[in-house]
């Protein structure tokens, strides 16, 4: 009887250890985005180095043809193993996506901000790679600090410091157009993210407590709203010259137009463009009121799909890729991103080799701590694009006041509820 | 099989086999002295079903044994029942006279294909126009309505109508926008062509070709290019335009980006607009009006010349109406066209500025819902109406410009 039980224990072991080794394809869609793809073959290649039983090819789309594969593909249940997702949009693929097994990976190893995004009615569904920012920091020309008389690179103790330095910086023509802008803020991004950081460090809030509403017609808001509007009757940015459709902030610096101009750091890399453009930096903003409390969109990160026949391996192969300090290290460093593990920021020797790489990212990492997650929104780029930044931008063109486009962007983001 | 697209598949078999099996087989059956109409649905049906049957199994049986191979052997499936009805239906002795295989034989495909790539579209349009339909969103077994994607009646007319909510407020900025914007491009474009085509019918025959040309160019050269160069016309700090004015001491004008920027209450950059519609767009109908004026006879114009015509009168009391036929015409497809303006529109404005967007025209709003913020249901039922206000423009112009009599 004894041997009968070791003999059929040592077939079930033979079984699993076979059945472990089985081989396993995985597919892996991703944007065309050569850093990201390199950062993202690298991890792969390493992963079936460890697994040689495991292949997985990587797949990758043009941008706006990736947004369109995944709507049809996922209602089809057509889509690969493991997909590259913006943070702040997983939440709208969530019911099609598989969430973590219990106890993969430990989520407190992630900023607050990048991870959020991937969380969705309590279940996480997938690992940020990147902390994206948009609000925080700003570029700053040499030269036209240094024409102005102003002290390079800047150190603003307060906004009031800022505002001086943008007026003294913006420029006029012989025909009365604004040749540089002091302070470029009036793409929508820069428009968006500054109106949703400035009502945080105001003391304000968009979202009401149950995150089921936003609350746009609010005194924090206000105050924001005015500050922005201050800038444009001081002189520092013309928003009729100076927005998405005209003079768009990363050209406008990098073309001379704009003294400083409020992007996320990844738009130091336009510079390749521009190879005759002189010295510059990217220094962090003064906050517009209290703590430098900013919203940040979930980074690019990595999901499983629901249909995956090999789930585990998918998930296995995210904790590697993202919660692994070594290899999210390396993914950082050669997409150039901001890393989403707070132990790469808080970690001196990980520090410094990513600040190697990117020096720039030194303003930034102070601020991480006080990034937070836009929020689970209906329908985040017809909130951003087609209802914030329009008003506040006609509001900055002096064609609506700033009451009106309160009451506005409150009704009209909350009608994106459904 | 995980890296085939089944579904892809599924149409490429569907067409190919529909197609040709509708097209080769009344070719036979007409030379068997058979019905070719009934060859062509019959051979519709047997390679339909047979390309997507035989095509499966082909890739499923070939897939593991030569993968590269498989899927282009798949192509064959419909073959598997269309050469036995092709080489074994029988000839029969009664002859139909009039031999129709290849009409049937050319008719039927073409038919199919409408069907499948027209006809079922636009149904399909019409339908989603009634449901609260987005592509990301698990619907019903039929076509992906219902379940996740609603019906909801009459719900989107309802909100167009009232212009109620956000939707319904863009919705009839993009209507009023869409109006304006043929309401100054038709007459524009017909009071610019008109003239213009009788002066160049008069002049001489080389120069005639040369002017055609020149004006024609416009028309075949890409809209993105053409809303390009405008946008550095118009550009307000380094347009050509904005450094004629500051030329002349006027003040530079944010033609495309100003919302305040208006002449006589139409925003500055809905004109603007038009003006590089109509240079791209007028000698298409030039060209029209240039071949309508060289079949007026010459006779009419010489006997009003002689009973004393001056050559505006001419122009006015012969020329203009014998041209009614060709007015009506090229009225219809600019009313088209305009309705239809959305690359130009995209390129220099993205429908701005301003919050509504003073350029937003109809197609730009189905466009955006559509793709960008995949509410189809919606898209369908503004493009639903936008049908339904260029079929009812087309009928009002065919009955303001109906001629009873030709020449």
């Amino acid at each position: 009887m004894r041997k009968l039980l070791i003999t059929i224990l040592f077939l079930m072991l033979t079984v699993t250890v076979v059945s472990a080794q089985e081989p396993v394809t995985l597919r892996l869609w991703a944007h065309q985005e050569g850093a990201f793809n390199a950062g993202t073959q690298a991890l792969i290649d390493a992963y079936m180095a460890e697994n040689p039983n495991v292949t997985i090819q990587m797949e990758t789309f043009a941008y706006d043809l990736y947004i369109q594969t995944l709507q049809t593909a996922l209602p089809a249940g057509d889509e690969a193993d493991i997909l590259a997702l913006f943070g702040s949009w997983v939440c709208s693929y969530a019911d099609r996506l598989a969430p973590m097994p219990e106890g993969v990976v430990d989520t407190s190893l992630f900023f607050e901000a990048a991870l959020d995004g991937y969380t969705c009615n309590e279940g996480v569904y997938g690992l940020p790679q990147e902390f994206n920012l948009e609000y925080g920091a700003v570029l700053v020309n040499k030269s036209q600090f240094e024409a102005a008389g102003l002290t390079y690179p800047p150190a603003w103790a307060d906004w009031e410091a800022f505002i001086a330095d943008a007026k003294a910086l913006a420029q006029t023509g012989n025909d009365g157009l604004m040749s540089v802008a002091g302070y470029h803020f009036t793409n929508a991004d820069a428009v968006t993210f500054s109106f949703l950081a400035g009502i945080l460090q105001n003391g304000g809030d968009y979202w009401n407590e149950d995150r089921t509403a936003f609350t746009f017609n609010t005194d924090a808001a206000r105050t924001t709203l005015n500050q922005m509007v201050r800038m444009v009757e001081e002189g520092i940015v013309d928003p009729v010259l100076f927005n998405d459709s005209a003079n768009w902030g990363g050209n406008a610096f990098f073309t001379g137009q704009a003294a400083i101009t409020l992007i996320g750091p990844w738009a130091v890399y336009l510079k390749e463009d521009f190879p005759d453009f002189g010295e510059f930096d990217y220094v962090a903003l003064p906050s517009f009121g209290g703590e430098p409390h900013f919203a940040a969109d979930s980074g690019w990160g990595l999901t499983v799909s629901q249909n995956s026949a090999a789930s585990d391996v998918a998930w296995d192969f995210l904790k590697f890729a993202a919660a692994t300090s070594e290899n999210a290290l390396e993914w950082n460093k050669t997409s150039h991103t901001i890393p989403a593990l707070r132990s790469l920021v808080e970690d001196e020797a990980a520090r410094d080799a990513i600040l190697a790489d990117a020096p720039w990212l030194g303003s930034v990492f102070p601020l991480l701590p006080y990034g937070r997650y836009i929020g689970d929104m209906p329908d985040r780029d017809l909130a951003f694009y087609d209802i914030i930044y329009p008003y506040i931008l006609d509001t900055l063109q002096g064609v609506m006041s700033a009451d009106e486009a309160l009451i506005l962007i409150e009704e009209d983001t909350n009608s994106t509820f459904g | 099989m995980e890296n085939v697209d089944l579904q892809a598949f599924t149409l490429y078999w569907l067409v190919i086999w529909a197609v040709l099996g509708s097209a080769i087989t009344p070719l036979i059956f007409d030379h068997k002295h058979r019905s070719p109409w009934r060859g062509a649905l019959l051979g519709l049906v047997v390679g339909a079903a047979s390309g997507q049957l035989f095509g499966r199994v082909i890739l499923v049986l070939l897939m593991p044994v030569v993968p590269q191979l498989a899927t282009w052997l798949s192509m064959l499936g419909g073959l598997v029942l269309l050469l036995p009805l092709w080489m074994f239906v029988k000839p029969v002795q009664q002859t139909s006279p009039a031999h129709q295989g290849f009409v049937a034989g050319t008719i039927t495909p073409l038919t199919f294909y409408l069907l499948l790539l027209s006809v079922f579209p636009l149904a399909w349009a019409l339908l989603l126009a009634f449901f609260d339909y987005s592509p990301r969103r698990a619907g019903g077994p039929i076509l992906g309505l219902g379940e996740g994607n609603p019906f909801v009646g009459l719900q989107y007319f309802q909100t167009m109508i009232s212009g109620e909510g956000r939707d319904g407020l863009i919705f009839q900025n993009s209507f009023r926008n869409t109006l304006l914007f043929t309401a100054l491009v038709v007459p524009i474009n017909m009071l610019i062509t008109i003239p213009l085509a009788a002066m160049i019918e008069s002049v001489h025959s080389f120069m005639k070709t040369v002017f055609r040309t020149i004006y024609f160019l416009p028309v075949v050269t890409s809209s993105v290019g053409v809303a390009v160069m405008w946008g550095y016309i118009y550009n307000t700090q380094y347009g050509l335009l904005n450094g004629v004015l500051s030329s002349v001491g006027i003040q530079p004008i944010g033609w495309l980006q100003d919302p305040r920027a208006n002449l006589l209450g139409v925003p500055a950059a809905l004109i603007a607009v038009v003006i590089a519609y109509l240079w791209q767009d007028f000698g298409y109908n030039l060209v029209i009006f240039i071949a309508a004026l060289q079949n007026i006879p010459d006779q009419m114009k010489e006997a009003a010349r002689v009973d004393g015509a001056s050559p505006l009168q001419v122009f006015w009391y012969i020329t203009l109406p014998l041209l009614r036929p060709t007015i009506l015409v090229t009225s219809v497809l600019t009313v088209i066209s305009s309705f239809q303006v959305f690359d130009l529109i995209q390129v220099m404005t993205q429908g701005g500025p301003g919050r509504i967007g003073q350029t937003r025209v109809l197609v730009l709003d189905i466009y955006e819902n559509a793709f960008r913020f995949e509410k189809m249901g919606w898209a369908a039922s503004i493009s639903v109406v936008m049908f339904l206000v260029v079929a009812l423009l087309t009928i009002i112009q065919t009955r303001v410009l109906r001629t009873q009599w030709e020449y």
